[in-house]
């Protein structure tokens, strides 16, 4: 009973959405460093689209899966949702053949750092809420 | 992964950049140089940055080759730019030739005022990057405090 309690879906995917968020910090930074490095092409990460489609969103028909048999249709568990590395190849205009635009990057930054901190509070939230309904009262 | 990759890699970034500029001044400084120790007139320096591979060995006795990322960026070599130096003709100078020319550094001041300008930026963006990184730990900690 307490493991349902405490590993809500919801939670599960908060928190991996805050792991993804960590991992695309970092390869923004790699990016960043590198701006000046020859033949250097910047990395992302991606992993709300490969969420979305997890999480069945956007798409008209999804297989029920009620035994553990199943095999689940246009949907994926949560637990094998995982962010993804990927080196672009955009070609780029400069002559050291580095395609790192430095304002993407800290734009990406800047929404990325957001985003974690909506996240650390929805899960701030949450936990606060069990903590309120187990005291079994509002203060 | 580990918190901290993000700043580590932020911080060579620092280095690199900040390396750069210390090449930079260099080249400013000898601008009318005309004495070496390897002889002849100062050549300009210039820097090659390159991206850090993690180790590879170490990544698969760990097992994981596959999100083979990065480590951010190293000084790879600092290498003197090979284009001709500046020929003026001054009789008077103490190094000039025999035909009254002197041979001055390849340097051009606005060139390497542009480097120095591109190097600051850089070295900002990288300073943003580690406090975003440090924001976001920091954060993290507060989940779940009352």
């Amino acid at each position: 009973m307490l493991d349902k309690l405490v590993n809500q879906r919801v939670m599960q995917v908060v928190t991996k959405g805050l792991d993804s968020a960590e991992f695309r910090q970092k390869i923004i930074a790699q990016n960043i460093a590198n701006v000046d490095t020859p033949n250097y092409k910047r990395g992302l990460v991606s992993f709300e689209a490969e969420l979305k489609q997890a999480l069945g969103h956007g798409v008209s028909l999804k297989g029920a899966v009620t035994n553990a048999k199943h095999i689940p249709i246009n949907f994926k568990p949560i637990e094998e949702v995982k962010a993804k590395y990927h080196i672009t190849k955009e070609q780029t205009l400069r002559n050291d053949g580095n395609n790192v635009d430095i304002n993407v990057e800290m734009a990406n930054m800047a929404v990325n750092s957001l985003r974690f901190n909506t996240l650390a509070s929805l899960l701030s939230r949450r936990i606060t809420m069990l903590k309120t309904a187990m005291r079994n009262r509002m203060s | 992964m580990g918190m901290f990759d993000s700043m580590m890699i932020s911080a060579s970034g620092l280095t690199a950049e900040q390396f750069r500029v210390d090449v930079i001044s260099n080249n400013i400084a000898n601008v009318n140089t005309t004495r070496t120790p390897e002889g002849g007139a100062y050549r300009r320096r210039q820097v090659v940055f390159g991206a850090r591979e993690k180790s590879v060995f170490l990544e698969e006795l760990k097992g994981k080759m596959g999100d083979y990322q990065g480590e951010g960026v190293k000084i790879v070599e600092v290498i003197k730019d090979q284009s001709p130096l500046r020929r003026i003709y001054d009789p008077s100078h103490p190094d000039s030739n025999k035909e009254g020319f002197v041979e001055l550094p390849n340097v051009s001041i606005v060139k390497e005022m542009v480097d120095m300008i591109s190097a600051s930026r850089a070295y900002e963006a990288n300073v943003t990057a580690l406090n975003t990184a440090k924001g976001m730990i920091g954060r993290a900690l507060t989940i779940g405090r009352a």
